[in-house]
């Protein structure tokens, strides 16, 4: 139920459109649709690929990065091997070779390490270069490479980086190293003992190396911990220590080398962890989930314009196939809609054979119905006519048999000369009777029809009523139903005159004026009139209607004017009784023409008015 | 027009206009960074490292570029109003100034920076009735640093107090001695005299010959530094030195024993603060820049390097 409900919504939605929209809507939404899911198919491959890109470059420069720490930690390492085994293990410590030697080791790697000092298990300084005053109060066996180096004598130490504190070379200036320390046998003399062989690399040897990459990555950055977590290098260091930036180090120092992927204040981004030989140290290679932010929004732009430029052409293209398609659909329409506006049936016949077919059965169905119009038109008409005749011919044997029954009766009574006059007024009656098989005859001979009937009949009524034309001379050359003044004569005669005494003053009265496009003739008569409820059903009902002389009544006469000229047009008819009655003809005042007479008799008279009158 | 057409273009209009918006932004990607101007007096000088590092990490992050105008020192009005216009021909979006001693200064900016956006740092202007200029600054708050050292003249048991103020008129010299005066009132310890700054003297040279005291409070930086290295050379007469310190050179002066107790501006935190403030100022056309305190270090000799925050200080200072 409910799906019926919404199909008959969708089709009312869609019955407010005309094809060509329904059809170009279709196919946009397609293109919209295909155009916007490639899109995004693009732009995802395209960050993906370049997400790719970015963790496998980083990849790379962490693990170039490392050989080059990995290279300068050796050097560091070799330095202090050179430093045990080629001057500390040869030379006594008291010696000027020693001295001699350990200042050209130092000179000879100045560009990377700060200092190169052997210090006693005492903590007393032996041996530095450059030669640099001790700092006062500095406790060298409580700092931590010292303590390295004497709790595991035969290891090598790395430090972490720190500020040096343990010269004043009159700079003013706090060094940063990275200490390498080791306990070593010392020879002093003729005495040999141990002492503590310090060799501190500068710091900017590592910064400057992270500070490189740091510098050329945008947006990807590049960090050096030790496998505690604690932070060596960060170029965000200082934001750090402010607790201005947050690093996930300690997280990140646990992971083994590999690539992983970390969720920072619910931004993604991926990490690189790489190992740092000898120290156990980690650089890290950090790709937050910004980083191509500024390549994928130009992609973005790229995509978003390109799908901009195809759905422009897409529009014109879909608009272009829509009224392609739809044209002779709008053609076929628009012409069954100028058919249905009452224009001829010229129905489009065109485009794909299916609404060819279409138009063809469309216009074979208008023709048709066009022939059956035209059929039933026809056969209308003939039946009016026929209806017509029939009652015209109700009047004609009734009428002839009482008129030769006078003339008859006259002749028997020798009264040769009224039979003339009334064969003569007969032979006139008959001429406009037959009026060569007419319906519609100028009102002049209808009253010329009428005054003879009323001739004869006075002859028959021996005068015992009087008869009064007063007709206007214009509406003798108007267009009447023939027929149709003489049985109302007739009723006036019988109903009404028709039995009065000579001296009663019996009258008929026939006017005939034009009022404005219409034409009224009345027949009065002073008789006895008719009650009430047989006038009001005179024009309707026949069978209260009493019959008399040649039984066709005012109903006839009324039907005929009204299937003639139309139901506004007929008879109305006023009585009283004792006083008389008074019947009067409405009929439109139509010029008596060959050609209004011959469309009066088709029927056709009031048709070919129509479309003048829509006009 | 039929109303179809009407929409069809009407739709075909609209498309080309977002495809042309969205062409716009694909070549308009590399906008040029905001220009800032950096005005400090002796722009090279080491103890504005901190500083300028500060401003330098911020502006990295704030996508600022900063123009650090190489300056000597600036002694009056006139001299920094010379490096402004030379910034200002150089389409400069906005200044970072360290107003030059004066109270002229003021009118100084507001006429030449007065439709341009424009931040105080170290100190703010005062004029003659010691009312604050009101323009938007950074810095330390010196009233509390001259109140600090005040307490560890206290502690130190130290008696007749020389004052080396810097420069008359400036923020350091008047909110600074007013809080140590404030924080000395009712002890045993007397402020025998106050030097200013004088120009093209020494500090150590004019306080050479004053009457001699227990300890000389440095309110000035530079003042503090030299009389350091005048202790280091041994030509010093011998009283201890407190004072407001601003480089590394002060601190390792301190370490050395030169200097008794300072109490460090963080250069890093002016900088850093300014560059952010600007920054907000310039993406944000309505914004109204704000004023606000540093933070300062009270660095003590003796346990200089007892901890790792030494490291992580002296880090920011390099």
């Amino acid at each position: 139920m409910k799906d019926m409900k919404n199909d008959s919504g969708i089709r009312k939605t869609f019955a407010k459109f005309n094809i060509q929209s329904i059809i170009l809507s279709v196919l946009m939404t397609l293109s919209l649709v295909t155009v916007t899911v490639m899109g995004f198919l693009l732009y995802h491959r395209f960050k993906l690929a370049s997400d790719k890109s970015a963790v496998a470059n980083t990849e790379m420069t962490v693990e170039s990065t490392i050989d080059r720490l990995n290279s300068s930690l050796l050097d560091l390492r070799q330095i202090s091997d050179a430093a045990n085994y080629n001057i500390v293990q040869e030379y006594d410590i008291s010696s000027q070779e020693f001295t001699r030697q350990f200042s050209m080791l130092y000179e000879t790697n100045v560009d990377k390490i700060q200092s190169l000092a052997l210090y006693g298990y005492d903590g007393m300084l032996i041996e530095s270069e450059p030669v640099a005053t001790v700092k006062d109060n500095v406790k060298v066996a409580e700092q931590k490479w010292y303590q390295d180096a004497r709790s595991e004598i035969e290891n090598i130490h790395f430090s972490t980086p720190h500020v040096q504190n343990l010269f004043d070379d009159g700079t003013f200036r706090y060094h940063r190293v990275v200490s390498l320390s080791r306990s070593v046998d010392i020879n002093d003399g003729s005495t040999s003992g141990s002492g503590v062989l310090l060799v501190d690399m500068k710091y900017s040897v590592l910064e400057d190396m992270l500070e490189r990459i740091n510098e050329t990555s945008s947006g990807i950055y590049y960090y050096l911990c030790s496998r505690d977590g604690e932070i060596i290098y960060h170029p965000r260091w200082t934001e750090i220590n402010r607790g201005l930036f947050k690093e996930k180090n300690n997280k990140a120092a646990s992971y083994e080398d590999g690539i992983y992927e970390m969720k920072t204040d619910g931004q993604k981004e991926n990490i690189v962890v790489g190992s740092v030989a000898y120290t156990g140290w980690k650089l890290i290679g950090v790709v937050p989930e910004s980083v191509q932010e500024t390549s994928i929004n130009k992609f973005r732009y790229y995509i978003i314009t390109t799908i901009l430029i195809l759905v422009m052409m897409l529009l014109q293209v879909n608009r272009f196939i829509s009224r392609k398609i739809s044209r002779p659909i709008r053609e076929l329409d628009e012409s069954v809609k100028a058919y249905e506006a009452g224009a001829m049936p010229d129905i489009y016949i065109g485009g794909s054979a299916e609404i060819r077919h279409l138009g063809y059965s469309v216009q074979k169905s208008y023709e048709q119905i066009e022939a059956l119009m035209k059929e039933i038109i026809q056969q209308q008409t003939e039946r009016r006519k026929s209806e017509l005749d029939a009652l015209q011919s109700q009047i004609n044997p009734h009428f002839l048999y009482n008129t030769l029954e006078s003339i008859t009766w006259m002749i028997e009574a020798q009264r040769n000369k009224e039979a003339v006059v009334m064969i003569s007024e007969l032979a006139k009656l008959l001429r406009v009777s037959l009026s060569r098989g007419k319906t519609i005859i100028s009102i002049g001979d209808e009253l010329q029809h009428s005054r003879s009937y009323m001739n004869i009949q006075r002859v028959r009524y021996k005068e015992r009523f009087k008869v009064e034309f007063l007709i206007d001379e214009e509406i003798k050359n108007y267009c009447i139903v023939k027929l149709v003044i003489q049985p109302l004569l007739e009723n006036a005669i019988y109903y009404g005159v028709g039995n009065m005494d000579e001296d009663d003053d019996g009258q008929i009265l026939i006017r005939g004026e034009k009022k404005g496009e219409d034409i009224y003739i009345s027949i009065e008569d002073n008789g006895m009139g008719m009650p009430e409820d047989i006038r009001s059903n005179i024009l309707t009902d026949n069978s209260k209607v009493p019959k008399h002389g040649s039984g066709v009544g005012v109903i006839n006469v009324h039907s005929r004017i009204s299937l003639m000229f139309g139901p506004e047009y007929g008879l109305e008819v006023y009585s009283e009784l004792d006083e008389g009655t008074k019947v009067v003809i409405h009929i439109p005042a139509i010029p008596y023409t060959k050609e209004n007479a011959e469309q009066l008799e088709k029927q056709t008279y009031g048709q070919r008015r129509m479309p003048d009158e829509e006009e | 027009m039929k109303k179809s057409k009407f929409r069809f273009m009407a739709a075909e209009v609209i498309l080309f206009v977002l495809t042309l918006f969205f062409v716009y932004k694909i070549f308009n990607q590399n906008v040029e960074e905001p220009r800032v101007a950096i005005i400090l007096p002796e722009s090279g000088d080491q103890r504005w490292d901190a500083l300028i590092e500060g401003m330098k990490q911020s502006a990295s992050l704030n996508k600022i570029h900063l123009i650090i105008c190489n300056t000597d020192e600036i002694e009056d009005a006139d001299v920094e109003r010379e490096a402004i216009r030379e910034q200002l021909d150089n389409q400069v979006d906005a200044f970072i100034i360290c107003p030059s001693p004066g109270s002229e200064t003021k009118e100084m900016l507001e006429n030449e920076c007065a439709d341009i956006p424009i931040l105080l740092i170290t100190e703010d202007i005062y004029d003659e009735e010691q009312k604050a200029s009101g323009l938007p600054v950074i810095k330390p708050d010196y009233y509390e640093i001259g109140q600090t050292l005040a307490a560890h003249l206290q502690e130190d048991g130290q008696r007749r107090i020389g004052v080396v103020a810097g420069w008359r008129k400036s923020d350091i010299s008047d909110n600074g001695v007013r809080g140590l005066n404030d924080a000395l009132e009712g002890t045993d310890c007397e402020i025998a005299w106050y030097y200013y700054n004088q120009k093209e003297k020494k500090a150590s040279e004019m306080v050479s010959v004053k009457e001699k005291v227990d300890a000389m409070v440095v309110l000035d930086p530079d003042a503090l530094v030299e009389l350091g290295e005048q202790a280091e050379n041994g030509t010093y007469y011998g009283a201890e030195i407190y004072g407001i310190g601003s480089s590394v050179k002060s601190i390792a002066l301190l370490d050395y024993g030169y200097i008794t107790d300072i109490v460090l501006l963080d250069g890093y935190e002016i900088g850093y603060k300014s560059v952010e403030e600007i920054a907000e100022k310039l993406n944000h056309r309505f914004y109204q820049l704000e004023s606000c305190n540093t933070g300062v270090r009270e660095l003590d000799g003796e346990e200089l390097f007892s901890d790792d925050d030494m490291e992580r200080l002296l880090y920011s200072y390099e």
